[in-house]
């Protein structure tokens, strides 16, 4: 399921980039398709970002800490 | 009665910034990050509210009304992917370092990690100079919109001081609990009013199928980037919103996390509330050329406020600029208590000796010092807030390739960090000077903005240089990449993964 996801970020990053709309003023959805692909988007990028705190969530705290971090304790010393 | 209502709002925020300050344990910890205990909902508040400024509004609908829609490709969904990607993959493993290892500050953490006192004080001096002109677009966004809102009965600098001083005092006193709830509300208002002054003044031009066509007659070119925002420079903005990984403002909140999973609502949200944000703000920064067809320069920052006051009654017109003071307020608090915890921490008490008190109490004259400059600067500034954002926004993505190499490479060295900080300066400081008075500057005119090579020499000479110089000692990886052990295996995500 990770390795989908990043893959579903690398294609999010490059999808960005619609090279079709750069000269497309007709409407979509009742606005210009330049700026509704760009919302369309803006969504789209909150479902997989949901589907990645859903799915590949990382362990910063608690006895699954990849970083050593104590879930709610106390802060260690700076050395 | 417009004045009435912004100077009641001030009121508001300022009582909500001292009322927190009930609250105030005395500690620097207390101040600097409210004893590390903001939820999630605060959390997005006060990251959106901190990152969103009078670029979003002023200068967003600004840089729309010359260039049209495709403003919104460049910044806001650049934005809306990378920033909670970089909340996901930096802010968390920060956050849990920070609590670890009691961190306030950005220098404190690259100081340790990279053994390297003199690059923490080096990174502040860089930080500093940086978040100056972020500074300076509230200041003259507040200057901006009160004068206009007002028809030009007050002058700019009244605006511009009385957000300051507003702003100095609940930070002053509330810290980053003040901060944090005045930007929630000042966050909840500005997208509430950002909205409502989409839907007044669209009703005000005919409606939105009205105002689409009439600006398909007169600027059919303001409806696609066209050639005015082309292909080199769309790929170029994606780098600007990496600066986010940089921010002292958001490393600040990001650290005041009560637990990793308050994270997660501000992951999510993010793209939507960016959404929220922008649309109002380049569609009215649009159909401004239908009301005012010939702005020119700067003048172009303020064609929202200006729709304003031309189609708005003095009420809404108050309430409405309310929404953007809350904005630009709900900005400059934030970076200057990051400034002044990082003045207070890192420079006063770079020793260790100083008490709880005299830090706190530091950091307040610093605030005041860093108000008063910024304010002067604004008296005297005459840019594009767009384009003064852009400058800096490129100076901190520059420096992104620090905190990457810093949390996922444990090659890179302490010559490494400073030669990336070293590069970044100077290109930073060379494109600057060739190209801050020439609008839409592109690297020999190619339509490649100055933060690619920026990014790319950063990141080159951090990797070569840690390349070339001995690797950091065992003890300080062992500190900082225990996660080495715990590893799982791909696809294993039932107590969850390490991305």
């Amino acid at each position: 399921m990770r390795s989908l996801l990043f893959l579903a970020i690398v294609v999010a990053l490059v999808v960005r980039y619609d090279w079709w709309n750069q000269y497309a003023t007709a409407s979509w959805l009742g606005l210009p398709i330049a700026l509704t692909y760009h919302l369309i988007y803006c969504v789209a990028a909150s479902a997989l970002l949901w589907a990645l705190v859903r799915f590949a969530w990382p362990a910063r705290s608690g006895p699954e800490s990849d970083l050593g971090t104590t879930a709610d304790g106390p802060t260690e010393d700076r050395a | 009665m417009t004045l009435v209502v912004l100077g009641v709002y001030l009121l508001l925020v300022l009582s909500i910034g001292l009322a927190s300050h009930r609250l105030f344990r005395g500690t620097g910890e207390d101040y600097a990050l409210a004893t590390r205990s903001i939820g999630p909902f605060v959390l997005l508040m006060s990251l959106f509210g901190t990152h969103m400024t009078a670029f979003s509004l002023l200068g967003a609908s600004g840089e729309s009304y010359r260039v049209g829609l495709g403003v919104f490709s460049l910044m806001a969904s650049s934005s809306a992917i990378l920033i909670p990607l970089i909340f996901f993959f930096v802010g968390t493993r920060l956050w849990a370092l920070g609590k670890r290892f009691g961190y306030t500050t950005q220098p404190q953490y690259f100081r340790d990690r990279f053994d390297s006192p003199f690059l923490g004080q080096a990174l502040f001096a860089v930080l500093v100079a940086l978040v100056v002109p972020y500074l300076l677009i509230g200041v003259m966004g507040g200057g901006v919109t009160l004068s206009r809102i007002t028809g030009g009965d007050v002058p700019a600098w009244v605006g511009g001081a009385a957000i300051s001083l507003v702003v100095l005092t609940y930070v002053s006193f509330g810290g980053l609990r003040g901060t944090a709830w005045a930007n929630t509300f000042q966050t909840l208002v500005f997208m509430t009013l950002g909205a409502v002054t989409l839907v007044y003044l669209v009703r005000q031009l005919g409606g939105l199928d009205t105002a689409l066509t009439r600006i398909a007659t007169e600027r059919p070119d303001l409806l696609a980037r066209g050639d005015a925002i082309p292909p080199a420079k769309l790929l170029s903005y994606t780098l600007i919103p990496l600066s986010a990984g940089m921010f002292p403002h958001l490393f600040m909140h990001w650290l005041s996390a009560k637990r990793v999973e308050s994270f997660k609502l501000p992951i999510v949200a993010y793209p939507l509330c960016i959404a929220a944000v922008w649309v109002p703000s380049v569609l009215l920064g649009m159909f401004g050329r239908l009301d005012f067809p010939d702005l020119e320069g700067a003048q172009a920052s303020s064609v929202l406020i200006r729709m304003i006051h031309l189609h708005a009654p003095e009420l809404l017109a108050g309430l409405l600029g309310a929404g953007v003071f809350a904005a630009v307020m709900s900005s400059l608090d934030s970076q200057v208590l990051a400034l002044s915890n990082m003045f207070a921490h890192d420079v006063y008490d770079r020793r260790g000796t100083a008490s709880e008190a005299a830090k706190v109490r530091a950091g307040r004259l610093f605030v005041i010092g860093l108000i008063v400059l910024t304010f002067l600067l604004s008296l005297v500034a005459d840019s594009s807030i767009f384009g003064l954002a852009v400058w800096s926004f490129t100076g901190f993505s520059g420096l992104f390739p620090l905190v990457l190499a810093a949390l996922f490479w444990r090659r890179a060295t302490a010559a490494g960090a400073l030669a990336a900080l070293a590069t970044t300066a100077a290109l930073w400081i060379y494109f600057f000077s060739v190209g801050w008075q020439v609008p839409g500057y592109s690297v020999g005119g190619t339509g490649i903005l100055p933060v690619v090579p920026i990014v790319g020499a950063s990141a080159l000479a951090m990797v070569v240089v840690s390349l070339l110089t001995p690797p950091p000692a065992a003890a300080t990886v062992r500190r900082f990449f225990p996660a080495a052990r715990a590893w799982r295996p791909p696809g294993d995500c039932t107590q969850g993964a390490n991305p």
